[in-house]
């Protein structure tokens, strides 16, 4: 069962778009699908976050684009991960498990 | 790295504007086309699917705003427009403008010019070496005190000196000085330049360097000015002698 769509958390958009990234490089739309697939509709970007955090990630040095032909023949810009962008994933994702260990830890403790 | 990288892409985005934009429209109709085709797919009209797509990406200007926001250039795009929707704001209104430009440029000359008095007259320090430990010794109840008086600086009469530069501790040196005028002219016309007599500590008391030559010491200090000799200041020197080491 698909759960409701909820917001993202804040500060997170980065790590999912550049995790998404991380095998292939997609356009802005695949990423958006892939995102709202893999966490089984929780998750829904709107372009209105997306392309922003595309531009910002780009302009970090984590992403690069180019435009590339699609499946169906059309052009579309095409992103992928950087090596600095492969790193920033591999921190941030290190930080979130220990965040995310530390608050179930919290949420758990008998009180 | 990542710096260049972003100054490389901000100066792109303010030169090349048109063709940054470009792309932006066509990530964006390509997003769109694609949202369209995956709810054609899953069993709506076109009309349904472009409709329920445009409606999901809440507007392609607002969206590519955000995406502008995204970067720094954006803010001096900003600025840019600000300063120019102010500029014709002002030229509505040029009575008001012309008034307002005219009080700011007088308020602001007129800071200047005090704050430039004020800063020659009492801030700034002398040029010595310790300008903070120099005192002047002054008679505290002048009018009752006896002796010719005769410019503006006479604070004490020579005998007082005398007595005060041979048995004055409190100082680690200590000088005399009165202003006075110098005909320097041989002969015809008369030419007046300003000057001070000195007394030989002068110079060594302020530590101050000649920028040529030797300076007074308290040796050339004797009475009927039997060793006379002049200092000229730096500025006098440029000004009447043009610098040239005689």
């Amino acid at each position: 069962m698909a759960d409701k769509p909820s917001g993202l958390v804040q500060g997170t958009l980065d790590m999912l778009i550049l995790k998404t990234l991380e095998l292939e490089a997609i356009h802005g739309y695949g990423i958006a699908v892939r995102i709202e697939q893999v966490s089984k509709g929780v998750f829904q970007v709107n372009p209105g976050s997306l392309f922003p955090a595309f531009r910002r990630l780009e302009r970090a040095g984590w992403l690069k684009s180019e435009w590339r032909d699609t499946e169906n023949n059309r052009r579309a810009k095409y992103y992928l991960l950087t090596a600095q962008g492969r790193k920033q994933l591999k921190g941030e994702t290190r930080e979130w498990a220990r965040q995310a260990a530390a608050i179930a830890r919290i949420l758990e403790a008998e009180s | 790295m990542s710096l260049l990288r972003n100054l490389a892409g901000g100066l792109r985005g303010l030169f090349r504007k048109a063709q940054v934009e470009r792309e932006m429209d066509e990530e964006l109709r390509g997003y769109l086309d694609a949202a369209m085709n995956e709810k054609v797919r899953r069993g709506m009209t076109r009309d349904q699917a472009l409709r329920a797509a445009r409606i999901e990406m809440g507007g392609a200007e607002s969206v590519k705003e955000q995406i502008r926001a995204a970067s720094w250039e954006s803010v001096i795009e900003t600025l840019w427009q600000d300063l120019k929707f102010g500029l014709r704001l002002l030229r509505f209104n040029t009575g008001l403008a012309a008034a307002a430009i005219l009080s700011l440029a007088l308020g602001i000359g007129a800071n200047t010019a005090i704050f430039q008095l004020l800063y020659a007259v009492r801030l700034r320090t002398l040029p010595v070496k310790n300008p903070q430990v120099l005192a002047r010794v002054a008679i505290d109840h002048r009018d009752s005190a006896s002796g010719t008086f005769s410019n503006r600086y006479s604070d004490l009469t020579y005998a007082m000196w005398e007595q005060i530069h041979t048995q004055q501790q409190g100082f680690s040196g200590i000088f005399a000085w009165g202003p006075t005028q110098f005909n320097i002219s041989p002969a015809g016309e008369v030419h007046n330049v300003q000057g001070l007599w000195v007394s030989g500590e002068f110079f060594q008391t302020l530590s101050v360097e000649p920028a040529l030559g030797s300076l007074l010491l308290p040796s050339d200090d004797q009475q009927e000015c039997a060793s006379a000799g002049a200092i000229l200041s730096y500025p006098y020197w440029q000004r009447e002698y043009g610098g040239s080491p005689m």
